[in-house]
């Protein structure tokens, strides 16, 4: 053998090696999903049979991702990769190629990319690292309705490997958005009293929600993303909260944010941890919202009862 | 402002006393980095205790970190028994990246995620609450009592190993609290730094102390102010500010020993030679990023015609333009969400395409800015470099000259030349009388 034919053969070899789920005319049988959140929205579709499996474990800060020995053989496994894109998740790529598995990369499936993006800032150098969102804002799953069109590609993507699901597709695809119509009357109504209420956020990751719902996100503490402020700031967000009559400082729960504790001090401001990265119990992503969607509520509600009461009831 | 300044102070004016105190005696003992790997076990305790299911402030916790933290002080105070040829920074080494690693580990199977855990470990002086001080005041009193009452046998060169395990197990429960309090980086600052400070001035321990103490606070208020007046991290700018007493301590005993004109002189050539190497460097790579750019950008910006000049400042304020507008998208989507009726989804689509085009262009301008200021500076090239080259030589030839004419002794010298100069006429004249 030459060494030409040596080094296909190797390749091939290997290649065949990298792909052990592979079940023959082009099915889908493993799929890759990057978050938890992405996980959640695929199995509203996922036809039985195919396997799920999820890289980053539910409760770690997904901007803040690195690779564990583990998750090489999940990716190699995979068949389809869906990510969340925006450049949140654009390690998965780096991961794919990292086990040569750039078919997978190159397959990957965008789940923003038919989501009207918010606070986009055209191509920059950051927009590798999710947290300085140098793309456009990543967050956009916050927005039920965004989730719809992020579950209908993921229904087109495994339908284009295999036709012969289109009837199973396209009926869990009509009972996810059923369930989700309902919820989004549910959601609408729990925070349709608390409509343009100003509220502040660590770090900017609800501008989807707060368009959907009609919240006032009076500022975002966090002047630069994964940056924490310098004192200046602090004071500037607390005369804000103060001026505004702010109560609620909406935080995402896998990364809190380390001056939280000092804000809620000086403002007296009451920190909402919310779920916002799907760290709840349960696999659905309408369980996920209607945690998220509960705990703000409750959060407004008990803000009232404080007001009620008359004013400080924080030290 | 008030309100965040005033907590931050008074853990400060806990914190640089006790830190002083015990800095003094841990560059003594040359465990230089034993607060970092003693913090780096509290962290691995407290983090251990999370993982085990405790909340990150319960006494538990403080309890786990400091158990964790008291196992590096008996490694610390059994290390030099153990021989030699094993030397102490060498455990301490040891016991800083197993900790570390081991954190890593517990970390990564917390249930809670990692980033929480962490973020718990590791304060930030910005949120420390004023109820959590009395506790630490009385901790910090209590091990600043044992320090003052054993200080002299602290300091005698055979220490028993009861009095060495005390010192490291209270050396051990002041970081163990004080990161928790102000994180790593600002608690190995607050040690070494004024310590170090004093240590460079004064060989009694009581004068570094009280120098270490003064450079602390000055530090202190100094790095606070600077923080919050120009608005950065706080962290950063405390530990700036004790670097800067170091290299005060330094230059004060610098100068101490030399003559001050000795002083100018050495300056003169270091300015000098700055500046020489500074201008052969834009001779060599003028549009690489230029040391002296910042200082002659009007002279080298002259190097561009009037029209280049105006192109560019058009492109500034194009890009400032585009960037704005931009911002502006953003700001009506936001104002939309809650007045009147929110945008649907194809004006979002629209808005986010103009704002792609925005950012393209904008960055077209900067790049048109970039390029004329290359150009500008490639023209000015051999101008500038060899101006800077002349300069510099004039500054060395000035500092030689004046170091062998010292301008304050010129007259008298001025007049011995004279003197040198008139006697030989005299005498040959005498010696030709002498003749006749
Ligand atoms: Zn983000």
């Amino acid at each position: 053998m030459n060494r030409r034919g040596f080094v296909v053969a190797a390749s091939a070899a290997l290649f065949c090696r990298a792909r052990p789920a592979w079940s023959g005319e082009g099915r889908v049988a493993t799929v890759v999903g990057t978050t938890a959140v992405v996980c959640k929205l695929a199995r509203a579709v996922l036809p039985a049979g195919v396997q799920l499996v999820q890289i980053l474990p539910t409760g770690f800060d997904p901007e803040r991702f690195t690779p564990r020995p583990g998750d090489l053989p999940l990716m190699a496994s995979g068949d389809l990769l869906l990510r969340a894109g925006a450049g949140f998740d654009d390690w998965a790529m780096t991961l794919a190629r990292r086990v040569q598995r750039a078919d997978l990369a190159a397959s990957s499936i965008d789940l923003s990319k038919n989501v009207p993006l918010l606070e986009v800032k055209g191509r920059a150098v950051e927009a590798s690292d999710g947290h300085a969102h140098g793309a456009a804002n990543p967050h956009w799953w916050l927005d039920p309705v965004n989730a719809k069109s992020a579950v209908a590609s993921i229904a087109a993507a495994i339908l284009a490997t295999d036709p012969t699901r289109e009837g199973e597709l396209s009926s869990r695809l009509d009972s996810f958005n059923a369930a989700l119509d309902g919820a989004l009357l549910r959601w609408s109504a729990a925070l349709a009293p608390y409509a343009n209420r100003p509220v502040l956020a660590y770090h900017n990751s609800f501008p989807y929600l707060a368009r959907r719902f009609r919240l006032d996100i009076a500022a975002t503490v966090e002047a630069r993303e994964g940056v924490s402020p310098g004192p200046a700031r602090l004071a500037e967000i607390a005369s804000i909260a103060r001026t505004r009559n702010v109560r609620l400082l909406l935080v995402e729960q896998a990364d809190p944010g380390e001056l939280t504790p000092a804000l809620t001090r000086a403002a007296s401001l009451i920190p909402v941890p919310l779920p916002s990265n799907g760290e709840t119990e349960g696999d659905s992503y309408v369980a996920m919202m209607d945690a998220l969607v509960t705990r703000l509520a409750d959060a407004f509600a008990k803000s009232d009862e404080i007001l009620r009461q008359g004013g400080d009831a924080l030290p | 402002m008030i309100a965040l300044a005033l907590p931050v102070l008074l853990a400060l004016a806990l914190l640089v006393p006790i830190h002083a105190a015990l800095g003094l005696h841990v560059l003594r003992r040359r465990v230089v980095f034993a607060d970092l790997a003693l913090a780096q076990l509290a962290a691995l305790g407290a983090t251990a205790a999370v993982a085990a299911g405790h909340a990150p402030g319960e006494l538990a916790t403080q309890v786990w970190a400091f158990l964790a933290a008291s196992s590096g002080a008996v490694l610390l105070t059994l290390a030099p028994r153990l021989g030699a040829t094993v030397g102490r920074e060498a455990m301490v080494g040891i016991a800083y990246v197993v900790a570390t690693a081991a954190t890593v580990l517990v970390v990564d199977g917390a249930p809670q995620g990692a980033e929480h855990v962490k973020r718990v470990l590791v304060g930030d002086l910005l949120s420390v609450s004023l109820d959590s001080l009395p506790r630490t005041a009385i901790l910090y009193a209590a091990i600043g009592t044992a320090l003052a009452l054993f200080h002299r046998k602290l300091r005698a060169p055979d220490r028993s190993l009861a009095l060495e395990l005390g010192f490291y197990l209270g050396f051990a429960a002041v970081v163990t609290s004080s990161v928790a309090m102000a994180g790593v980086l600002v608690v190995f600052s607050l040690l070494i730094m004024p310590a170090v400070a004093g240590l460079l001035l004064a060989r009694r321990f009581a004068v570094a102390f009280a120098i270490a103490l003064a450079a602390g606070s000055i530090a202190s208020v100094a790095g606070v102010a600077a923080a919050f007046t120009v608005d950065r991290p706080l962290g950063a700018s405390l530990v700036l500010a004790l670097a800067a007493t170091v290299v005060l301590a330094i230059m004060l005993r610098a100068v101490r020993g030399v003559a001050k004109l000795r002083l100018v002189w050495l300056s003169g050539y270091a300015l000098a030679a700055a500046l020489a190497t500074a201008s052969a460097w834009w001779l060599v790579a003028p549009s690489a990023d230029q040391p002296l750019a910042p200082l002659v950008a009007r002279w080298s910006g002259a190097f561009l015609s009037d029209a280049e000049r105006n192109a560019q400042d058009d492109s500034r304020a194009t890009e400032r333009k585009w960037l704005d507008q931009l911002a502006q998208l953003d700001a009506r989507e936001r104002a939309a969400r809650t007045d009147g009726a929110p945008l649907d989804d194809e004006m979002l689509r629209r808005i986010a395409s103009f704002q792609r085009s925005y950012a393209e262009m904008a960055r077209g301008e900067r790049f048109v800015v970039e390029t004329l200021t290359a150009t500008a500076r490639e023209r000015a090239r051999w101008p500038i470099g060899l101006t800077g080259l002349f300069a510099a030589t004039l500054i060395g030839v000035a500092v030689y000259a004046a170091r062998r004419r010292p301008l304050g002794v010129s007259s008298s010298n001025s007049s011995e030349r004279l003197d040198s100069i008139v006697p030989p006429s005299c005498s040959t004249s005498t010696m030709v009388t002498a003749r006749r």
